[in-house]
């Protein structure tokens, strides 16, 4: 991939970059800072991406890693009545409270898999865990959601 | 109550703003090419080919997959370089073609690499991996054994289902195995065994597990249901983990193989077998004569052995007062060389004796350098995500001098 398509495929994948660190983040300026981190990092680690096809989880995984980078050089805690006002409000700000609740453990493969599509495979690879794992976090945090919103 | 039929996801999250994306456009904008040359494994690469030239093997280059990338993640050194044996192996088995790539051992662990491509339209095949380890006529016992891409114990059908993915799925495999007590010296040899079957029913997609709707063991029964049926429930498209336990089949390797055949389902088509030889590299055991004092606890450092691929140590933690179970123990630790530079966890765990005082804490991470390792920084890892709070620093820490 020449570095114009590698650019491209970077700038695609904006819109779930940003869904992605704001699970974790849920701070518009982290998420900037781990977002070009990531397509920093990524251009400097492009030589380990062996198959296009896996672009899209490659990123995510390098994303992941500056999402808790940051978290941990900037001692964030976010508790739910401080909830860092972003730039866009949510629709639905009772839906985005109730994810915003569940464990980052349970919110960030939901997220994964529910909003971005991704198979529990791919989350497997960009998360280091189990596909096992994966289900069994998946199906909770869809419960507790459900719970939460008292569906 | 308000009622929600569906949770869009999507509605929770905020849109892009647009500084975020700014960010993005202007990381892309510092790309810059530059010149340089990951000689040895382009030269992996045209040795193949010719070798592929030469033998007429049908072999797809573009698949190779190599423990370059799969144990050392595209960072290697040059002892890492010369103990890699090249296998370049390709078998054919209705249309599935099967290809090792290279294997790699450091005394402890074994890193193997596999591709697998079909033909358009061949049949579905089921897949279970095998390893095993011989020291001249004598087996050596295997301690772990793990695959990437694939269930190490379980397999995989490949080609995968496509009616029930739409996504392309991994064709490339790590397998790792790690082996006790290596002879020093000499040589170990690697039988890699796949059996392959092939489905005698009908393969449907698994429905998952709604614990509203029914019991696990319910469901569990649903899935003998369908075998009854003759057919063969596959979970993501590839795995039958869930449909083979629900059958109750158990054992290991060969004699599964046999209990899923029993199972009727199935029937063997072949047994592919790969045997190689790898060296054994010397790997440098340390027994530092030193204690941590620690908040609460003193760390003995029992041993510390340094491979070429990876670190293995071994400590003894003795707590002030007895400690009421090991599920609160924080043993699990970090590592990092001399530079400051983590090494890459990759496995950990802990004990606590029946004197509820001492904790036996094990555990490796990879290294992959040509600079020695003079010294470990051991550092308590912590869940961030439960106390996000802390940080790497607060935590408690040891330093271990490897060369005086």
């Amino acid at each position: 991939m020449d570095k114009q398509a590698f650019a491209e495929r970077v700038v695609e994948q904006t819109d779930r970059m940003y869904r992605i660190a704001w699970t974790l983040l849920r701070n518009d300026d982290d998420c900037r800072d781990a977002m070009q981190e990531a397509a920093l990092r990524a251009w400097e680690k492009r030589y380990t991406l062996r198959e296009e096809a896996y672009f899209a989880t490659w990123l995510t995984r390098i994303l992941i890693n500056e999402c808790h980078s940051i978290q941990r050089k900037r001692k964030r805690v976010v508790y739910l009545e401080e909830v860092a006002e972003p730039a866009v409000q949510p629709r639905d700000m009772t839906l985005s409270l109730a994810l915003q609740a569940l464990p980052e453990k349970l919110r960030l493969p939901l997220v994964m898999h529910s909003l971005e599509g991704m198979t529990y495979d791919e989350i497997a690879q960009a998360l280091r865990i189990s596909k096992a794992t994966i289900t069994g976090r998946i199906q909770r945090a869809k419960q507790r959601l459900k719970k939460e919103l008292e569906v | 109550m308000d009622k929600r039929k569906d949770i869009d996801l999507r509605s929770a999250i905020p849109e892009t703003p647009d500084m975020c994306r700014d960010a993005v456009l202007q990381a892309v904008s510092t790309y810059r090419e530059e010149r340089t040359m990951r000689r040895p494994y382009k030269m992996i690469l045209a040795a193949a080919l010719v070798l592929a030239l030469l033998c007429g093997t049908a072999y797809a280059i573009a698949n190779y997959y190599s423990v370059r990338e799969y144990v050392a993640l595209g960072k290697t050194s040059e002892a890492f370089e010369n103990a890699i044996v090249p296998l370049e192996k390709a078998i054919t088995v209705n249309g599935v073609t099967v290809t090792l790539g290279d294997a790699v051992f450091d005394g402890r662990e074994m890193g193997l690499t596999m591709s697998m491509e079909a033909e358009e339209g061949a049949e579905s095949l089921y897949f279970l991996p095998q390893i095993e380890a011989f020291s001249g006529e004598k087996r050596l016992e295997l301690n772990d054994y793990k695959a990437e891409g694939m269930d190490a114990y379980w397999g995989m059908l490949y080609p995968y289902m496509t009616t029930a993915v739409d996504y392309m799925l991994p064709s490339r495999f790590g397998f790792s195995a790690e082996v006790q007590d290596v002879p020093t010296g000499g040589e170990v040899t690697w039988r890699y065994t796949l059996h392959v079957l092939k489905p005698v029913g009908k393969l449907v997609e698994q429905c998952l597990w709604d614990d509203e709707k029914e019991t696990y063991e319910q469901w569990e029964q649903s899935l003998r249901d369908l075998h009854a049926q003759g057919e063969i429930s596959v979970l993501a498209g590839y795995s039958l983990t869930d449909y083979l336990t629900a059958l109750n089949v158990s054992g290991q390797d060969s004699i599964k193989t046999d209990r899923i055949v029993e199972t009727g389902a199935f029937e063997k088509l072949d047994t592919i077998v790969f045997e190689f030889t790898t060296p054994v590299p010397e790997r440098t055991s340390i027994v530092p004569d030193e204690t941590y004092q620690l908040e609460g606890y003193i760390i003995k450092v029992k041993s510390i052995t340094v491979g070429m691929m990876q670190v293995d140590y071994e400590l003894e933690a003795c707590y002030d007062a007895p400690q009421p179970n090991e599920h609160e123990l924080e043993q699990s630790w970090a590592l990092y060389d001399q530079n400051g530079t983590e090494l890459r966890f990759k496995s950990g765990g802990w004990s606590l004796a029946e004197d509820k005082v001492t904790c036996k804490v094990t555990g490796s991470a990879s290294r992959i350098s040509d600079e020695p390792l003079t010294a470990i920084t051991f550092r308590l890892d912590h869940d961030f995500t439960i106390d996000p709070d802390d940080t790497a620093e607060d935590m408690p820490f040891f330093i271990v001098q490897l060369t005086k």
